[in-house]
């Protein structure tokens, strides 16, 4: 069996779980168009929470001055 | 939400001396990691702490995991006191840091990276070897994947010369 230093970092990927074809396909991108790919991802992510506003109300805490941060006052 | 194409372009368009760093270097560089704030290492002198302590002011920045209740106001002389800070501003989380752990200063930063066109701006990004650097010195957790997938980049990118 082989050692894990022995393993190309590519195969430790892979047996971490990470999809190297994303990553083929971000190698694939200008650097802008990776970015402009994550500003996309992040106005999803934001329309999702806008989603779950409507729905649970604001239940959730806010992702901003959240409670649970450490440096919060308790 | 981070509108990273917009701060950038603030940054410049003030001149401030800055290397972009952090999840969104890496993004820049092929993760598919996503971040949600956009982190940038940025030079300590006098000049540079006041350029950018007037972008930060026009951007109404905020200390983001600090009370709102506790005054804060990011001018020259707060941001030389201080190093690293983690603010939110009207166009999204922005974190500035004086250093960047396993590295150093931003002159020491600024060699760990490339001069890159992102949305058309010519800008300094953390290259692998600094990320790498940086990520391997924080040792968190969270950035273990990170770490894993950075590796197999720079031994795709390798391959490819």
């Amino acid at each position: 069996m082989e050692t894990d230093e022995k393993k190309s970092a590519i195969q430790r990927a892979i047996e971490y779980g990470i999809d190297i074809t994303l990553i083929e396909s971000n190698m694939r991108l200008t650097p802008t168009q990776r970015l402009e790919k994550l500003q996309g991802m992040m106005e999803l992510i934001e329309e999702m929470k806008k989603v779950r506003t409507r729905r649970y109300g604001n239940l959730i805490v806010s992702d901003q001055h959240s409670e649970y941060s450490p440096n919060a006052n308790k | 939400m981070t509108n990273i194409r917009n701060i950038l372009q603030t940054l410049i368009n003030n001149d401030i001396e800055f290397v972009i760093i952090g999840g969104v270097a890496a993004i820049a560089l092929g993760s598919d990691y996503p971040t949600s704030d956009l982190d940038i290492c940025y030079s300590r002198t006098t000049e540079n702490l006041q350029r950018l302590s007037s972008v930060l002011l026009s951007l109404d920045a905020k200390l983001r995991n600090v009370p709102p209740d506790i005054p804060f106001t990011p001018d020259a002389p707060t941001l030389k006191s201080g190093l690293n800070f983690t603010f939110t501003t009207s166009l999204g989380a922005l974190d500035i840091l004086g250093e960047v752990g396993g590295i150093g200063f931003y002159n020491e930063v600024k060699k760990f990276s490339n001069e890159e066109i992102v949305f058309g701006l010519k800008c300094f990004v953390l290259n692998l070897d600094g990320l790498l650097l940086s990520k391997k010195f924080a040792g968190r957790k969270k950035d273990e994947p990170v770490i894993i997938e950075l590796e197999a980049i720079k031994e795709m990118l390798q391959k490819k010369k």
